[in-house]
């Protein structure tokens, strides 16, 4: 009991104040993200109404001003910026300036198809990387497999899909070049994403199961009798899992940046390419929206990152991951 | 993110290159000075014009008076990745100086302001680092539009926020040295202090994630001209090129495999030579 009292310091705020202030931070990030996106939205030069009609869209300053009476922007900024936030906390993103339609609904329409992307990538680069794992522990192996990482990691995603796409859609006519209809389509795709992927969780699962190798409880399985393979799958994998869980930040962002690129190769549709339009379009409400759903994707990803230490550690207590959480 | 990438390549290759000599630094520093040679002279490479289309020789596989074979309008596919070499370096070059410099102005004055204006300063830093480098960039191309000068100011924008970071822990550590103590006691400015004992003391782990940056910045800056918000067509451009040969790849996979070879080379070669860096010319400091 004294030691419990010394460990946890005595006036440690309780368990439940922890997870107030988890979830507070989590509120900060979107919050400042979508402060981030006003900004931006004021800096772009040019006045918003002429980018919202467009090149070719010619109105009188009479017609203009209406316009601008109905999106508020003829209030002063902080008022603005204001009602802004509070249309956000209602769910309303704006509408798109060039689809006419509100922003929630673009997104929305297309949420589904780069949701498919990315998990089926994320499960592509899970096996690619156990199976590394299981099959080239040995030392020569690894060298060849290391490299091959190395070649994944430094190489662009966009000409890793271009190479696939020549190699298997043009050249051997096993999967289909373009479009999405099906999970055939979905293989080159989700595999020029999950390769970089692959190849950082390897790097480090490599280095963390070399670690986990000279670990006393490895040497107690071996000397039980446990087999290599047993041994790489119950113990070391696991314990090497906890490093590369850590990078969950930058894999999610492959996943994402690569979901742009990887769906403007392949000729699908998703939020990529809803992004790229909006982008070379100047739709800025689009813009924003996507920079929201960024936050928030980022936001939930690492509050599933925190807890999942727990089910890969067991000795972390549910306290030491919420303090892990605040930092 | 990519500043992660760069850590990760960088462990690796520290087997390979720790201490003394090795093949892969050697190999990795011929191949970074053959590239720059190229950026720098391409005439010595090719004796042929990047934009000169020649009708006779459309889309003609590799052969010996086409190494990398020809485009759709007869252009040689070796020239203009010869020629691109200038640009795509030039950027990735440019990006990333500008970057370290932002950063180590932003990141020293983080490490010796008063905490609360520090504080401020570095959430911003970990909201943008929230989202990805590459959508970092995009997000800039939708504020400032498309153009080759866009997408060098979108790479380092986006590459700022990690060498802030780097700066100020950097700052933080060499702030309490013996010799600015030293200076200190001696009535030396502060400025003064700064500039000539501070930021030099910052800079050699900074160089090396900056040589390793080099390469992230020059995969991006081709991503940005492969969606067409860089330069345009006739450029030669690594990224752009890559860009035409999707359209091409049914009849001519070498104009989309070749630029792609340069860009992977240049930046296994950036993060080895990194490392050598890393474990030479600091091995001393740190």
């Amino acid at each position: 009991m004294r030691g419990r009292l010394a460990a946890t310091g005595g006036g440690e705020p309780s368990l439940g104040l922890r997870l107030a202030a988890r979830l507070g931070a989590m509120v900060v990030v979107v919050w400042g993200a979508a402060t981030l996106a006003f900004l931006v939205l004021r800096l772009v030069p040019g006045d918003p109404v002429d980018i919202m009609l467009g090149v070719q869209g010619q109105a009188s300053p009479a017609v203009k001003d209406a316009i601008r009476a109905d999106l508020g922007l003829d209030r002063p900024a902080f008022e603005q910026y204001f009602s802004y936030l509070g249309r956000i906390l209602t769910g309303d993103l704006g509408r798109s300036y060039q689809l006419r339609l509100p922003v929630v609904e673009v997104i929305g329409q297309q949420l589904a198809a780069t949701v498919q992307l990315v998990a089926v990538s994320l499960l592509f680069a899970l096996v690619l990387v156990v199976l590394g794992a299981l099959m080239f522990g040995g030392r020569r192996s690894r060298i060849i497999v290391g490299s091959l990482e190395l070649v994944a990691i430094s190489s662009p995603p966009f000409w890793i899909g271009l190479v696939l796409l020549a190699m298997f859609g043009f050249g051997l006519n096993w999967f289909p070049v373009a479009g999405d209809d099906g999970f055939r389509s979905l293989v080159l795709p989700s595999l020029t994403i999950a390769l970089p992927v692959a190849g950082i969780l390897g790097q480090v699962l490599a280095t963390g199961m070399a670690d986990a190798r000279a670990q006393p409880f490895a040497l107690t399985a071996t000397a039980r009798g446990i087999g290599a393979r047993r041994l790489v799958l119950r113990h070391t994998l696991r314990h090497a899992a906890l490093s590369a869980v850590t990078l969950s930040g930058y894999i999610v962002g492959s996943l994402l940046g690569g979901a742009v690129i990887v769906e403007s190769v392949f000729g699908r549709s998703g939020i990529g390419r809803v992004t790229l339009a909006a982008i070379t379009q100047r739709d800025l409400p689009v813009v924003m929206g996507i920079i929201i759903l960024t936050a928030v994707v980022f936001v939930i990803v690492n509050l599933m990152v925190d807890l999942s230490y727990r089910l890969i550690d067991p000795r972390l207590t549910l306290s030491a991951v919420a303090i892990r959480g605040v930092r | 993110m990519n500043s992660i990438a760069g850590a990760v390549r960088g462990r690796w290759t520290r087997r390979w290159t720790g201490r003394g000599t090795s093949a892969p630094g050697i190999i990795a520093l011929f191949v970074l000075a053959i590239l720059c040679t190229m950026a720098l002279f391409p005439a010595l490479f090719t004796g042929l014009d990047p934009l000169a289309t020649d009708v006779s020789v459309i889309l003609k596989p590799p052969s010996w008076a086409h190494i990398f074979g020809t485009d759709q309008v007869g252009r040689d596919v070796y020239t203009r990745v010869v020629y691109g070499a200038g640009y795509s370096l030039g950027v990735g070059f440019g990006a990333t100086v500008i970057a370290l410099v932002v950063g180590v102005v932003l990141g020293t004055l983080a490490g010796l302001v008063p905490r609360a204006l520090d504080g401020v300063l570095m959430r911003g830093v970990e909201i943008v680092m929230a989202f990805p480098e590459f959508l970092v960039a995009l997000f800039v191309i939708a504020v400032l539009g498309p153009g080759p000068v866009n997408v060098v100011i979108a790479v380092s924008v986006a590459a700022v926020p990690a060498y802030i970071r780097v700066a100020r822990a950097e700052t933080l550590v060499v702030r309490r040295a013996g010799y600015v103590e030293a200076a200190k006691g001696l009535g030396v400015h502060p400025v003064w202090i700064t500039l000539r004992h501070i930021i030099p003391n910052t800079l050699a782990p900074l160089s090396v994630i900056a040589t390793i940056g080099i390469g992230t910045a020059i995969v991006a800056a081709a991503g940005l001209s492969f969606l067409g918000l860089g330069p345009q067509d006739p450029t030669p451009e690594w990224g752009l090129i890559l860009s035409g040969g999707r359209n091409l790849l049914a009849v001519a996979w070498w104009v989309a495999v070749f630029p792609g070879v340069f860009i992977t080379a240049t930046v296994i070669s950036a993060t080895v030579f990194g490392r050598r860096l890393r474990s030479r010319g600091t091995g001393g400091l740190r």
